[in-house]
């Protein structure tokens, strides 16, 4: 599942610059924008800012340059077979999960080569510098603003991989995480109240009823700190979202934190990085006594 | 002249309302949604059924929006799965404040999914966004709506309900574009 979500969330977050406003509002289960858009948004913006700074007259001649020096070029010479090429690693790429996000790595970094090209080939050109045969006719003034307007574009798409491979690795759904934190605060209230048990205590044996890797996962995924009021028995557990995507990805991502409470109430807010949710959050779950006793006759079982 | 990028933008521009959701690829047919409505809050299981009318496999793209307000905070336990022709889970993500998910269709497959998620109430009142179907660009053919009491007596419901013999409450639509979202109020008994 963690390719499927690496790519996901490459896809949207890759989206966009080309779907800022496109997307449907509100909707009964809408159609959305889809990870093939990702992986080939960068290729139109990449022909699109070449285009308007000039710069396959520029290639064109580059090229014959290097074959009639006797250097093949990297890229095959036709376009046909470049466009070719791109469309069968897109249509390789698609029904694997993996190889998408290195292929819209591969663009990147091809976008990325053809921004520092043209912002070469643009100071190259500046009047009164000894400018090679292929860049006559060059204009800086466009060359040089398309560059630099290709150049973070393809930084922004090459960092989406690099940001959400280690993210997406122990990454755990929001659904998984609600549902352990349910039978968690379960737990604690079944065993804070029965069994004048710690709270230390309860997650520990919460973690042997579950399944080990689960728990070992939300504490990958979370930091689960425990505050226990003393004779009452009260307590409150604070699970805080500790793994994020680095600045400025996580920013169009969010993971719940959450605040519960010996009276089942269970609080939460979306959080782009590592904040503990505070006391006024509105209550996104209550759970009553039968739901508790439901919960703890299912791990028992 | 160069004819290469230009044809490849013009592809793109093509393709863009397709791969965007703009223009959705498969068709939105079928809807059933089950409400099962508790004292404080509300478990929505939807079921939604897709074809791709194509003679080749395609990828949709799609979000789930769920109605959130200062009375309704934000739903829990977001879920989807495909319940035929194979059941397995789907992958939702929560980006750009939106659940989202994505399916492959093979050539004209019909695909049923299940959304499911829980909502906390503050009041005894809930939501059900209706009226955005229009983003599908054609009427629903068929949905069946259903209350599901749980410790609870419906007051009301902006869309007239029909009590059912299992103890729903229950209304049907055909060739349904709605005007209105499903609104209902309920007290506890």
């Amino acid at each position: 599942m963690g390719g499927g979500v690496t790519v996901a969330r490459i896809s949207f977050l890759t989206s966009i610059f080309v779907l800022s406003l496109s997307e449907s509002a509100l909707a009964n289960v809408p159609p959305s924008p889809q990870s093939l858009l990702a992986l080939i948004s960068i290729l139109p913006i990449m022909i699109l800012l070449t285009l308007l700074g000039g710069g396959y007259a520029i290639l064109k001649r580059h090229n014959q340059v290097l074959i009639q020096s006797g250097k093949k070029p990297f890229l095959p010479r036709s376009r046909l077979l470049k466009i070719g090429g791109a469309i069968i690693l897109i249509f390789i790429s698609i029904p694997v999960d993996g190889p998408i996000a290195l292929v819209g790595l591969l663009f990147g970094i091809v976008a990325l080569v053809r921004g520092i090209k043209m912002v070469r080939w643009g100071v190259h050109s500046f009047p009164g510098r000894e400018r090679p045969p292929y860049l006559e006719g060059a204009n800086p003034v466009r060359l040089i603003p398309a560059g630099f307007i290709l150049i973070p574009v393809a930084l922004f798409l090459i960092g989406v991989p690099v940001a959400y491979v280690g993210y997406s690795t122990f990454y755990m759904s929001n659904a998984t995480v609600d549902k352990l934190v349910k039978d968690l605060v379960a737990y604690q209230i079944a065993h804070s109240r029965l069994n004048k048990m710690e709270p230390e205590e309860s997650i520990y044996i919460f973690g042997r009823k579950q399944k080990t890797w689960e728990l070992r996962r939300l504490q990958w995924n979370y930091e689960i700190e425990l505050d226990s009021a003393g004779q009452d028995r009260g307590f409150k557990i604070h699970l805080t979202p500790t793994r994020f995507p680095f600045f400025p990805y996580n920013y169009f991502t969010s993971r719940p934190s959450y605040l519960v409470d010996h009276a089942g109430d269970i609080r939460m807010v979306y959080v782009h990085r590592k904040t503990p949710c505070p006391s006024d959050a509105p209550v996104v779950m209550r759970l009553g006594n039968d739901e508790i006793q439901q919960i703890l006759s299912k791990m028992h079982q | 002249m160069l004819l290469g990028p230009y044809i490849c933008l013009l592809c793109f521009a093509f393709a863009f309302p397709f791969l965007s959701g703009l223009y959705p690829i498969v068709r939105f047919n079928e809807e059933q949604i089950d409400i099962h409505v508790h004292p404080d809050h509300v478990r929505v299981e939807g079921q939604y059924v897709y074809k791709n009318p194509l003679p080749f496999p395609v990828v949709q793209g799609f979000s789930i929006p769920l109605p959130v307000d200062q009375h309704h905070p934000r739903p829990v336990m977001v879920s989807a799965k495909v319940l035929s022709p194979k059941e397995k889970l789907l992958p939702v993500i929560y980006i750009l404040e939106k659940y989202r998910f994505e399916m492959a269709f093979r050539a004209n497959e019909e695909v049923c999914v299940k959304v499911h998620y829980r909502q906390q109430t503050r009041a005894h009142d809930a939501y059900y966004i209706l009226t955005t179907t229009k983003p599908w660009r054609r009427p629903l053919i068929h949905g069946t709506y259903r209350l599901i009491q749980r410790g609870v007596q419906v007051r009301s419901s902006s869309y007239a309900l029909q009590p059912h013999r299992s103890g729903a409450l229950i209304f049907h639509k055909t060739n349904f574009m709605p005007e209105k979202d499903w609104h209902f109020t309920w007290e506890v008994v």
